[in-house]
């Protein structure tokens, strides 16, 4: 399973492969029911020691993308965006603000931040 | 038996009057790789060579693989591997007759695991060690005590020399048995950069102690550079976390902080409006803690743990 982590960022590497499955299921290269590398090979094949894995797939369970199948393996979830619209629409404006703040932060224009969030939006495509 | 490959408590080492170890508590899980970061003559290679048997501790415990460093049971010594400087074999001696060497004095020695690693290189088997340019040598000797399949490595300045892909195949091979076998090492070096890719624990050390110590995933998660424009309150920014260090750069006052279970948006409602709070890589909080250190312990009293 391809996926770039940046050991200099500061960021947690167990968050970068969070944050790395959630693209791949946002985009479509993880299909419901896919099936996740195990730990011992995502470990291996990253470099990285097996309780970073651990512990990534733990993060992503919670938040409900994936399911633990015992003996079988650690699956991508069905019903993920299920979430109710409410909930939803306040995550995704927390997520926002965060964004804009950091965007104006580093004096980026509101026109310049919307068309980047357009133009990441199209290279996912999402089922619509 | 014990779940960690090394525990320290209260290791000291005095060197007539300096103190090269002055009570340092450390534990090293199996399976898992700490690197150990702090500036020359911290007392890195002390606590290294106490480990190996080779010095005696002034006082304190160290602790390997479950049993006292200087009185350990027969067998166990194969089952550790040290590369250093100050270990250097004959200069006649080629790769090839280290390697039987080795095979002796290991009973787990992998000589195809050696050889593959030699071949990786481009070393000749036949060559003798002291023909080799300086990053081969180190490449060899490191991969003699990573094809012995030790339970605890312990790596002294093993990057000295190597080009970047060297270093990189070095510690892929390390992280690869590490993985493997429940195997654990200790790594000293100044590159940060491999720190932050190798590391699942990091130990900062000063003048003989820990000053900083945790997995680096917690690290990256904790620490922050808090920036004030403004006068800052620092009773308030001591309840809130641990000072590691302070400093004024230009206009702004500098502190490096460790959250203790309170979040950025509580520091920030906490301290007031002129306040920005950053991530910082290793790098800075090494820089922080060894150049900015002292001045937060004089302020705000014991900085960390």
């Amino acid at each position: 399973m391809y996926m770039h982590l940046d050991h200099h960022s500061g960021e947690p590497i167990y968050r970068q492969i969070v944050e790395a499955i959630k693209y791949q299921v946002a985009s479509g290269q993880l299909a419901d029911e896919d099936r996740l590398p195990s730990i011992r090979t995502l470990a291996d094949e990253l470099k990285i020691n097996p309780r970073t894995v651990v512990k990534a797939y733990e993060e992503l369970q919670h938040a409900g993308l994936v399911i633990m199948r015992h003996g079988q393996g650690v699956f991508v979830a069905v019903n993920h965006g299920a979430t109710p619209q409410s909930v939803r629409q306040k995550a995704i404006a927390d997520m926002a603000r965060r964004m804009l703040a950091e965007a104006f932060r580093i004096g980026a224009p509101k026109q310049e931040v919307l068309r980047i969030i357009e133009s990441e939006a199209n290279k996912m495509e999402p089922e619509q | 038996m014990s779940d960690h490959a090394v525990r320290t408590i209260e290791l000291r080492r005095h060197f007539g009057a300096v103190r090269a170890l002055d009570g340092l508590n450390l534990e090293v899980p199996r399976g898992t790789i700490l690197t150990l970061l702090g500036p020359n003559g911290a007392g890195k290679t002390t606590l290294l060579r106490i480990l190996m048997g080779m010095i005696e501790p002034t006082g304190g415990q160290a602790l390997v693989l479950g049993a006292p460093a200087r009185s350990q049971p027969a067998g166990v010594a194969g089952r550790i591997a040290y590369v250093g400087d100050r270990c250097e074999p004959p200069q006649w001696a080629t790769a090839a007759m280290l390697a039987s060497l080795q095979a002796g004095a290991s009973r787990a020695f992998d000589k195809a695991l050696f050889g593959e690693l030699c071949k990786r290189r481009d070393i000749n088997p036949k060559r003798p060690y002291g023909a080799m340019s300086k990053g081969q040598r180190r490449w060899v000797l490191t991969s003699l005590a990573l094809a012995s399949r030790p339970e605890l490595v312990l790596l002294d300045e093993p990057a000295d020399g190597l080009d970047p892909a060297a270093r990189r195949g070095l510690y892929d091979e390390l992280r690869g048995q590490v993985n493997e076998s429940d195997a654990a090492a200790i790594v000293t070096t100044h590159i940060i950069a491999d720190v932050e890719r190798i590391s699942d624990d990091v130990a900062i050390m000063a003048a003989g102690r820990v000053v900083l110590h945790g997995p680096l995933e917690d690290l990256r998660e904790s620490v922050r550079q808090v920036e004030m424009s403004g006068g800052i309150s620092p009773p308030e920014l001591g309840e809130l976390a641990s000072v590691l260090g302070r400093a004024r750069l230009g206009s702004a006052d500098v502190v490096w902080i460790r959250r203790n279970g309170v979040d950025d948006e509580e520091i920030l409602r906490r301290l007031g409006p002129d306040v920005t709070i950053r991530n910082v890589g290793l790098e800075t909080l090494y820089l922080a803690i060894t150049e900015h250190g002292s001045a937060a312990l004089a302020e705000y009293g014991k900085g960390s743990e």
